[in-house]
């Protein structure tokens, strides 16, 4: 039974933040944001818990802060999961329709969903999607193939797993606050559902969650997440690329960063210089405006050129005419949808929350934790027909009372 | 060998990863959430097997002995009965009509047929009863009724006996009124009496009008209506006059549309006029013919002039007077 408002909790336990939204859910089927906290992450390196005790603090600050905004307690938890630990394969399988009319039963499509699954995996991994393509029957893309005649049946999984111990790490991070992870969502995907429409995931687009500490990536075709991804690059590199190239402290270079960096070099001129302060503080140095630009350049198409490497042969500019969809809060960088189209060979552009997302939500490092609400509430990807027919008669009914 | 049996066992999915987490490693917040949420359950677990205890014991109870399920107050015992009224019931006449059983318990009394007895009787206007708990007592507010005026009446056959008649026309036996302010009522007359289930006697249309007559005589004019003997509403239906008999006045007929004050002004100034002039006594005053009041006095004598208001002519016609 659906109870008629329930409070989820969204959380992203990042290299540079934490972030929780409070999403009241209502009859299933509306949701309100009604509470948000927020705090610097500390503990947390490249996505992964490397200091229990600090990363539950700042965590579990953030929840507390985003409870008293909601007035309630969660009820659930969508957890995002990233870090470069997280892999992914494609398996799949088919099987002959058993049925001398060739009419697909469910039980041809089951067998053929779990031997597509079976694929074992190294000790120590656990899974945490398995992303279903599309059926194929005798060859055709099929959204559904029971009842259909066929000879055939095909289908294949994208398999995401993780390190057991990292995803425990985070896990055990929401358990310390007395709460349970209902539902434990790669970032890439919640991001990706955020910033993207159906549409555009049906005719391909490929979305990069640029955060702190990891890129995170999602290539979509046929409405489905085809391949994702986690490079262990992000904001803090090209951080780490000035404070290095202009030997700065890691701050300095931040804030150089934040005010004068582009993904692309604008500037022609070598003698357009900024200040490091602009208060003629003792101290206080000029840079090269170009070299800055030239150093966030290199950085940001390396960064490109590794997802590119990564997806291999699965990225076709042909098969993703909508483009790259950037989205995490280093996107926000100058030049870095432009630098991402010169990679790509498509069109780059920068992501947007939908429009019921109120102001300050619109800022591209929350398109995670409201991905994570939007995801969950809306998401049947890990779903096979199988296990959506397995729910019986309750379910059925469910689905009669709540379907739209 | 089917294709479904052969196929491998999921692998390990996130899901299977153990969420509790040792106490040691949670949050200060995290241990508050642990308490409240521990209390909670605690709490509701006490409630639901009070619950339960409770069920059980009603069935335990009503398995053993039905009755004391039906009767859960019995063992409270009815201490005292605490009376109050704004008239004259007495406490005697108040235990004869509740007769309460000595053992009474507090719940076992209905309430209902209590206060149906004590309504039964004419005189009691309103009655409020309630269980009080604290002193396992039961608490009787009694409103009663004021008799305005008496009349003898003869009931299934028995012995006449004295009724009493209240503003709003019931009729009751009165119980406790002082003879000397039974005595001070004029009777009733040229009324019918018809049976009624709720008061024994119906009530008496137009007692209304006749107690504003009276309480106004008895205010305006005491000394006349201590003569007041009868009234009488025999005319009241046709002719919407009242008749009352006084011990000096056989016949004074008040107009019940009129102004009763007037009326009684007006008679006040006849009696003291004639008495003033040693007019022999007044057989009839007749009220409620409107500005003109015709006098009838028991023999003709000659009056000797008066002041008497210039509309109110002087005629000796047959020993009538019209003032």
């Amino acid at each position: 039974m659906i109870s008629k408002t329930r409070l989820i909790g969204a959380v992203e336990i990042g290299t540079s933040k934490v972030t929780v939204l409070v999403g009241e859910l209502m009859r299933g089927r509306t949701l309100n944001i009604v509470g948000l906290g927020s705090c610097e992450s500390h503990g947390v390196i490249k996505g992964g818990v490397v200091d229990y005790k600090e990363a539950s603090a700042c965590t579990h600050s953030a929840f507390r802060a985003a409870e008293e905004g909601a007035g309630a307690s969660v009820d659930t938890v969508y957890l995002a999961q990233t870090g470069a630990h997280l892999e992914g394969f494609y398996n799949e399988a088919s099987v002959s329709v058993n049925a001398a009319d060739n009419c697909v039963s469910a039980l041809d499509i089951d067998t053929a969903c779990r031997l597509a699954m079976a694929k074992e995996l190294p000790a120590g991994r656990a899974v945490v999607h398995h992303i279903r393509r599309p059926f194929r029957l005798d060859g055709r893309l099929v959204p559904d193939p029971e009842h259909l005649v066929g000879q055939r049946l095909e289908v294949g999984y994208w398999t995401v797993h993780g390190s057991e111990p990292k995803i425990g790490d985070h896990i055990h991070v929401i358990t310390g606050f007395n709460l349970r992870v209902d539902e434990l969502i790669l970032s890439s995907l919640a991001s990706g559902t955020m910033v993207t429409t159906p549409e555009e995931r049906q005719n391909g687009v490929l979305v990069l969650d640029i955060g702190c500490g990891t890129t995170d990536y999602a290539l979509y075709h046929d409405g489905v997440a085809y391949q994702t991804g986690v490079v262990p690059v992000g904001g803090d590199h090209f951080t780490n690329d000035l404070s290095l190239g202009l030997r700065l402290t890691r701050l300095q270079a931040e804030k150089i960063k934040l005010r004068y960096a582009s993904a692309v070099v604008r500037t022609r001129d070598k003698q357009d210089k900024v200040w490091l302060n602009g208060d003629y503080s003792v101290g206080d140095r000029q840079f090269s405006r170009q070299s800055i630009e030239q150093i966030m350049a290199a950085r940001a198409r390396e960064l490109f050129e590794v997802v590119k490497g990564k997806l291999g042969a699965a990225f076709l500019p042909d098969r993703t005419p909508v483009g790259v969809v950037l989205t995490g809060g280093a996107a926000k960088m100058p030049g870095m949808d432009e630098a991402a189209g010169k990679v790509f060979g498509v069109p780059g552009r920068l992501g947007e929350s939908a429009s019921w997302v109120a102001d300050e939500l619109r800022d591209p490092g929350f398109s995670t934790p409201l991905g994570l609400l939007y995801f969950g509430l809306n998401s049947q990807t890990e779903r096979g027909p199988s296990a959506r027919r397995s729910d019986g008669i309750l379910g059925s009914l469910r689905r009669i009372l709540v379907a739209p | 060998m089917s294709l479904s049996a052969t196929i491998p066992p999921p692998s390990r999915s996130w899901r299977d990863i153990r969420q509790e987490v040792n106490p040691r490693a949670m949050s200060k917040e995290g241990h508050r959430r642990r308490t409240m949420a521990t209390l909670k359950f605690v709490a509701v677990s006490a409630l639901v097997l009070a619950g339960v205890a409770g069920a059980a014991e009603v069935y335990l109870a009503w398995e053993s002995n039905p009755s004391r399920v039906m009767d859960p107050g019995g063992s409270i015992p009815l201490k005292q009965v605490v009376f109050s009224t704004d008239g004259v019931l007495d406490r005697e006449w108040l235990d004869r009509t509740l007769a309460l059983p000595k053992k009474a318990s507090l719940m076992s009394l209905d309430l209902a047929e209590r206060e149906r007895r004590l309504l039964s009787s004419g005189q009691v206007q309103s009655v409020v009863m309630r269980r009080r708990f604290a002193d396992n007592s039961l608490v009787v507010a009694v409103q009663e009724r004021v008799p305005v005026a008496r009349l003898m009446a003869q009931v299934d056959g028995q012995p006449p006996r004295l009724w009493l008649v209240a503003r709003d026309g019931v009729v009751y036996e009165g119980v406790g009124y002082e003879p000397v302010e039974l005595n001070r009522m004029p009777w009733l007359d040229g009324v019918r009496l018809r049976r009624s289930a709720k008061f024994g006697i119906e009530p008496i249309a137009g007692m209304e009008r006749t107690a504003q007559l009276l309480q106004t005589a008895q205010s305006l004019v005491p000394e006349l209506f201590a003569d007041w003997h009868v009234v009488s509403l025999g005319r009241l239906a046709t002719d919407q006059e009242i008749t009352v008999r006084s011990g000096v006045i056989p016949e004074i007929v008040f107009d019940v549309q009129g102004e009763f004050p007037r009326q009684l002004a007006r008679l006040d100034y006849i009696v003291d006029f004639l008495h003033t002039r040693g007019a022999p006594p007044l057989q009839r005053i007749d009220l409620a013919v409107g500005g003109q009041v015709p006098v009838e006095l028991q023999e003709a004598v000659p009056l000797k002039p008066a002041n008497l208001p210039s509309r109110t002519p002087v005629s000796q016609t047959r020993q009538r007077r019209d003032f």
